[in-house]
C-alpha cells in the first residue's frame, strides 16, 4: 500500500472499526477490509476506470470523520423545499437527527438511518441485503465497494412491505460540510438501502451536496457511496439522484434488482468540477420487469464526469431504456459507458440506449461507449451516440431576435438539456431543476415545456 | 429608415455585393428582386449581422445609426428584424419561450419593463391572429416539425410580437402554397404602419400581388440594376431577368 490514502484508510479502520455501528456486522467489515487491502483501488488499467483515474484524490490523506460533524446553520439549496416529504440528513457521512424529519408512516414501513438499524441488533434480512451486491469482493474493481462495506457509518434504510405505497417522497440528503480551515481532506462512506416488497411503491430522492461554495478553496474530499435498490414483484420505485459537489470527488455504485413486472424509473442529475463516477447496474430478474434510466450530467473546469449504465436482462419480456445527455464545459471530460446484456432466457425483451454529448469548452471531450451483448432471439435493441458542438446558425438566429451571444448560447445548452429534463418526470423537483439546469432556467419555464 | 451606400460584401474571397445603393423611407415597402446568385440573401444577412460575411466597404445606416458596426442583437434592439428564408429548428426551447426571451431582451435594451407571463401571453394571442397560428404550435420547440408554411408564418408572428422598425423578409414567399402565401401577405399588410418599413426579398412577383410595394429594385450581379414602381415587378414576370439585364447593359454601354 503505497498511496497515502491507503495508509490513511488502514489507520482509520484500525481506529474506527470497533466504534462503527452494528457490532454484529464487525466481522463482515473486517473481511471486506482484508479484501480491500489485497485488491487496492481500481485504476485506469481497468477499462471501466480508464477515464476516471481516482489517483489524484488518493494522493491525499483522506480521513473519515470519526465523530459526527455539526450541520451548517442553514442547509443550502434544499431540493424539495416547500414540498411535503420525509427527509434524512447526513453530514460528512453521519446521521444528523436534528435536521431530519420523518412523519407518520404506514404500518410495517421502516424508514431510518442505517446506523440505527445496524445498532438495533443482528438482522438477517439486512445482513443478506448488504451482501447482495453484484460487485461484492471478487470483481477486479470492487475496491471502493469493499472499502464502503468496511467503513460506512450510515445512510438510508427504507423497507416498504408488500402492497404498501408510500405517499410522501423520501429524501436522503448527504451533505459535505465545509472543512475547518487547515483541517485534513475527508472521506465519507455512505451506504443506502431501499427494499420494496411485492406491489410496494416509493419515491426516493438521493442527493449529495456540498456546503462549500465551488472554488472556495476548501480541501478536497471524497464521497464513496453504495446504493442498493431491491424491487420485489410488481414493486415501483422512482429514484432520483442529485449531485452538486463541485469540489469533492464522488464515486458511487448503485445496483438495482427487479422482480416480475417491477418498474424502476431512475434519474440522475449531476455536475462536477472534480471527479464524479456514477455507476448503475440493473438486473431485470423477473419477467416483464422494466427499468428506465435517465441521466443529465455536466462537468466544468478540469472535471471528469462518468456515467456507467449496465442493464442485464435475465427474463423474458423485460425492457430497459437508458437515456443520457452530457454537457462539457472548459477542459472537462464526459464519459458514458452503457452496456446491455440480454441473456439466453430473455426472449422478447427490448432495450434502447441513447447518449448525446454537447462540447462547450474548446478543450472539452466526450467518450461514449455503447455495448450490446445479445444472447437471445427475437429481441429489439437500439442504440445511438453522438458528440457535437453548439450550432452557430442557431446561435445567430437567436441573436437576430435580440438575445446577446452569451444568452443565446446558454439557451441552446438549455435546449439540449430539455430532452433529458422532460424524461425526469419528478414534478416536485421541477423548480430546483429549473434553477440548476445547465444553460440556466427560463423565466418562461411554465409557458413551454410542461 | 435605412440608407445603404456603396456596400461591398464578400464571402471568403468572392465578392458578392459590388456596391449596393439603396434607400428605404419610413413606412415604405420596397422589394428587392433578382435572379439566383444575384446577392439578395447576402444583402439581407449582412444587414442583420449574420456571420460569414466580410464587409469590404460601404455603409448602412438605420435611422442615422451605423448598422454595420453593431452586434446582431444590437441591430435587433435598434429595430431591425430579419425573416429568414430557412428558419432554424431548435427542439427543447418552445416558440413561446424564445419569443418571451427575445421580447424581454429587446425591452430591457430599450429600458422598458419586461412583460410578465400574463401580459406576454395576451400579446402573443392578439398578434397570433394576424397569421392564424394555433397556440398548440407555439408550445412546440422552435419550428420543430413545422411545415415550410408554418415556419414562415412563425417568422411573421415573431415580427408581429417584436414590432421592428425595419423588417427584411428574405424570400418569405418561397415554398408557400396559395393559402399560406395569402395568410403571410395579410400578416405583412396588417403590420404596415407609417413608422415601419419593409424590405421584401423575393424571386417572384406573386407576393407583390398581395403586398403592394412602393418601390421595386432589381439586384443583379451584386448591384442594383434598376429601380422602379410596382410595374417593374410585372415587367420581370413578363420578360424575365435576362431581358432586363440586356437592356441595362445597353444603357450602361451607351452611357460609357
Amino acid at each position: 500500500m503505497s498511496a497515502p490514502a491507503l495508509q490513511a484508510f488502514d489507520r482509520a479502520f484500525q481506529a474506527l472499526h470497533r466504534r462503527l455501528p452494528g457490532a454484529w456486522f464487525r466481522e463482515r467489515r473486517a473481511t471486506a477490509f482484508r479484501y480491500f487491502q489485497e485488491a487496492g483501488f481500481p485504476g485506469p488499467e481497468l477499462e471501466g476506470w480508464r477515464y476516471t483515474d481516482p489517483r489524484a484524490w488518493l494522493r491525499l490523506e483522506l480521513e473519515p470523520a470519526a465523530v459526527p460533524v455539526a450541520a451548517p446553520p442553514v442547509l443550502p439549496d434544499a431540493p424539495l423545499e416547500g414540498r411535503e416529504h420525509d427527509v434524512l440528513v447526513f453530514v460528512g457521512g453521519h446521521y444528523c437527527a436534528a435536521r431530519s424529519r420523518v412523519g407518520a408512516l404506514p404500518p410495517g414501513v421502516r424508514l431510518a438511518p442505517l446506523c440505527q438499524v445496524l445498532d438495533a441488533g443482528r438482522d438477517e434480512i439486512l445482513a443478506q441485503a448488504l451482501d447482495d451486491l453484484p460487485f461484492v469482493e471478487g470483481g477486479a474493481d470492487a475496491g471502493f465497494s469493499a472499502l464502503n462495506t468496511a467503513l460506512f457509518n450510515s445512510g438510508l434504510f427504507l423497507r416498504v412491505p408488500d402492497g404498501v405505497r408510500l405517499e410522501r417522497p423520501v429524501h436522503v440528503w448527504h451533505l459535505e460540510p465545509e472543512a475547518a480551515a487547515g483541517g485534513p481532506p475527508r472521506c465519507a462512506h455512505v451506504r443506502n438501502l431501499c427494499l420494496l416488497g411485492r406491489g410496494a411503491a416509493a419515491c426516493v430522492y438521493e442527493s449529495y451536496s456540498s456546503a462549500a461554495a465551488p472554488g472556495s478553496g476548501a480541501p478536497k474530499s471524497l464521497v464513496n457511496s453504495v446504493t442498493q435498490l431491491r424491487l420485489e414483484d410488481a414493486a415501483e420505485l422512482r429514484h432520483c439522484k442529485l449531485l452538486r459537489c463541485d469540489a469533492a470527488a464522488h464515486l458511487s455504485y448503485s445496483c438495482a434488482q427487479l422482480g416480475t413486472r417491477a418498474h424502476l424509473h431512475s434519474c440522475y442529475f449531476g455536475r462536477t468540477e472534480a471527479l464524479a463516477r456514477n455507476e448503475l447496474q440493473v438486473r431485470l430478474l423477473g419477467r416483464a420487469a422494466r427499468a428506465e434510466l435517465n441521466g443529465l450530467y455536466s462537468a466544468a473546469g478540469n472535471g471528469r464526469h462518468a456515467c456507467l449504465a449496465m442493464v442485464r436482462h435475465l427474463q423474458r419480456e423485460t425492457r430497459g431504456d437508458a437515456f443520457y445527455r452530457g454537457i462539457l464545459y472548459g477542459a472537462a471530460h464526459g464519459i458514458f459507458h452503457g452496456a446491455v446484456h440480454i441473456e439466453e432466457h430473455a426472449a422478447h425483451s427490448e432495450a434502447t440506449q441513447s447518449n448525446a454529448n454537447l462540447l462547450i469548452g474548446e478543450r472539452s471531450r466526450a467518450y461514449t461507449r455503447p455495448e450490446l451483448h445479445i444472447h437471445a432471439d427475437e429481441v429489439q435493441c437500439r442504440h445511438g451516440a453522438t458528440v457535437g458542438r453548439l450550432d452557430d446558425a442557431s446561435a445567430a438566429y437567436l441573436q437576430s431576435r435580440g438575445l446577446d451571444a452569451v444568452r443565446a448560447r446558454a439557451l441552446l445548452v438549455r435546449a439540449f438539456a430539455a430532452e433529458a429534463m422532460e424524461r425526469f418526470r419528478f414534478p416536485d423537483l421541477q423548480d430546483w431543476l429549473e434553477r440548476h439546469v445547465p444553460g440556466g432556467g427560463l423565466s418562461s419555464g411554465a409557458l413551454g415545456i410542461a | 429608415m435605412i440608407e445603404i451606400r456603396q456596400l461591398q460584401v464578400a464571402v471568403g474571397e468572392q465578392l458578392i455585393l459590388r456596391g449596393v445603393d439603396l434607400e428605404v423611407g419610413a413606412g415604405e415597402v420596397h422589394a428587392v428582386m433578382g435572379p439566383n446568385g444575384s446577392g439578395k440573401s447576402t444583402l439581407a444577412h449582412v444587414l442583420a449581422g449574420m456571420p460569414g460575411y466580410t464587409v469590404r466597404s460601404g455603409q448602412a445606416q438605420l435611422r442615422g445609426v451605423d448598422l454595420l458596426s453593431m452586434e446582431p442583437e444590437e441591430r435587433a434592439a435598434a429595430g431591425l428584424f430579419l425573416g429568414f428564408q430557412y428558419p432554424v429548428e431548435i427542439p427543447g426551447i418552445s416558440n413561446l419561450q424564445l419569443l418571451k426571451e427575445a421580447l424581454n431582451a429587446l425591452r430591457l435594451r430599450r429600458s422598458e419593463k419586461p412583460l410578465d407571463a400574463v401580459e406576454f401571453l395576451a400579446l402573443v394571442r392578439k398578434r397570433g391572429r394576424f397569421v392564424r397560428m394555433p397556440e398548440e404550435l407555439l408550445r412546440r420547440g422552435v419550428n420543430e416539425g413545422f411545415s415550410g408554411g408554418e415556419k414562415k408564418r412563425n417568422e411573421i408572428l415573431q415580427m408581429a410580437v417584436l414590432e421592428p422598425r425595419l423588417a427584411i423578409l428574405d424570400e418569405t414567399d418561397s415554398g408557400l402554397d396559395v393559402d399560406a402565401l395569402r395568410i403571410v401577405a395579410e400578416g405583412i399588410n396588417a403590420l404596415r404602419t407609417p413608422g415601419r418599413s419593409f424590405l421584401l426579398i423575393t424571386h417572384y412577383q406573386r407576393l407583390l400581388q398581395h403586398v403592394e410595394p412602393d418601390r421595386v429594385h432589381i439586384l443583379s450581379n451584386g448591384r442594383i440594376l434598376c429601380s422602379g414602381g410596382p410595374e417593374l415587378a410585372r415587367a420581370v414576370e413578363e420578360q424575365g431577368y435576362e431581358q432586363l439585364e440586356e437592356e441595362a447593359s445597353v444603357d450602361v454601354g451607351s452611357v460609357a
